[in-house]
């Protein structure tokens, strides 16, 4: 028989939520918020925190939507972007899920803004080589769903793990598997591997 | 154990690991952050302008609210002054009225017949308001008024018209219709106050009466 155990303070819940909530701020001033403060306040040593902790995230988002060539500088505008709207940010632990949308957001405008262009092989004196390969398998990943592409780059391109993933993109852990593991059915079924 | 290699790079997964190996060119230079502009740009407080909108709008609600109010109160005054005035002032205006506007326009009176197209009716009022008008001022010089103050028929007229105006008209107190009760107590007060007064006379002749007698009584004793 389970022995049921009663709490000595009948006020127990307001205890425990009283605690949840002091952690939760303890959590928020202690990491994000500082790093947004501090960034708001013009320091950049917080600035390149930022940058070294979301910019693989960043360049996987503008990778599976824009052209090899243009990434880079894209990257750098979602920074300065970020940078400059950074006071509009109203809860600084969502910070990795509000550069994501400003990537997607800034990818979607480079298209808008550009003339369709058609994107050249780098040596085409080398067809069939390893990095055209590269490129096909690439290309492949980037026709997938879009919740599919962006994490599947992450991880194969950045080679990041699940739980960074679930981390910068603001994402469950558990989401973040089941994206990898569907993408992955997808991508094997395109390439034609025979999966497990 | 449960090993994940796709998720959490543990344990072996060769066909991963080959596209890793394979797509690793892609992967990111290290390149650093954009540098940040020297001046940071300091963006008002969203709330406190909020609170300071919400403060204005109450403020500016109350003074209107006040404006309005004093605005009813000046008119109330305005009101009662010109009342008061109405009542205190109207024979001065009509004392400063110019000697030449204070008789009665000629022109209709002495109108030609054939131009004269009003009424035979409006002729004998008028000749009629005239004859008054002469004696009402025969009248006042009787009394010894100085002229300026005497009153034209227009400025009769105009100051009756004022005071049917101004002269508040008493509410009318409606007499209930009595009933049987009513009548009979009526009539029995009425009896009582006659016997009553009745009853007053009767002594009233006596205390006189006895006046008349201890007054001829001290005369004989004065006399003796």
């Amino acid at each position: 028989m389970s022995e049921t155990r009663m709490p000595d303070n009948i006020f127990f819940l307001a205890d425990r939520k009283q605690t949840k909530e002091n952690r939760f701020f303890a959590e928020e001033i202690s990491a994000e918020e500082k790093l947004v403060q501090d960034i708001c306040n013009g320091n950049q040593t917080a600035f390149d925190e930022l940058y070294r902790r979301f910019s693989p995230m960043i360049y996987s988002i503008i990778l599976s939507r824009s052209p090899r060539d243009e990434v880079a500088d894209l990257v750098q505008e979602v920074f300065l972007t970020a940078y400059q709207n950074i006071k509009t940010l109203r809860e600084p632990k969502a910070i990795g899920g509000w550069l994501a949308i400003i990537a997607r957001n800034q990818a979607a405008e480079f298209y808008r803004k550009s003339k369709p262009t058609e994107e050249l092989s780098e040596d085409l004196s080398h067809a069939g080589s390893r990095k055209n390969e590269a490129k096909e398998v690439l290309d492949i990943i980037k026709s997938l769903p879009e919740a599919y592409k962006e994490t599947l780059i992450m991880r194969l391109v950045e080679g990041l793990t699940g739980n960074e993933i679930a981390e910068q993109t603001g994402l469950t852990p558990e989401s973040v598997r089941v994206n990898l593991h569907r993408g992955m059915k997808l991508l094997r079924e395109k390439l034609g591997i025979a999966g497990k | 154990m449960n090993k994940d290699y796709l998720f959490d790079k543990t344990g072996e997964d060769a066909e991963i690991e080959n596209l890793e190996n394979l797509l690793q060119g892609f992967r990111r230079k290290n390149t650093t952050a954009p540098m940040l502009p020297v001046k940071v740009m300091v963006f008002p407080n969203k709330t406190r302008q909020k609170t300071f909108r919400y403060a204005f709008a109450i403020a500016a609600s109350l003074l209107i609210t006040f404006m309005l109010g004093l605005f009813a109160l000046n008119i109330g005054k305005k009101d009662a002054q010109n009342d008061n005035l109405s009542e205190n002032n109207a024979p001065q205006t009509f004392k400063s009225i110019p000697e030449e506007q204070k008789t009665v326009p000629q022109t209709i009176l002495t109108a030609p017949e054939e131009k004269n197209t009003a009424p035979q009716v409006l002729k004998t009022v008028l000749q009629k308001k005239n004859t008054t008008l002469q004696k009402f001022k025969t009248a006042l010089q009787e009394k010894s008024i100085a002229p300026e103050k005497i009153l034209t028929a227009q400025n009769v007229n105009k100051y009756a018209l004022y005071k049917q105006k101004s002269v508040k008209t008493i509410p009318q107190i409606k007499v209930k219709t009595l009933t049987d009760e009513e009548k009979f107590a009526y009539e029995q007060l009425k009896l009582a106050l006659s016997i009553t007064g009745s009853k007053l006379k009767i002594v009233k002749e006596k205390i006189y009466n006895a006046e008349d007698f201890n007054s001829v009584v001290n005369k004989k004793t004065v006399t003796k």
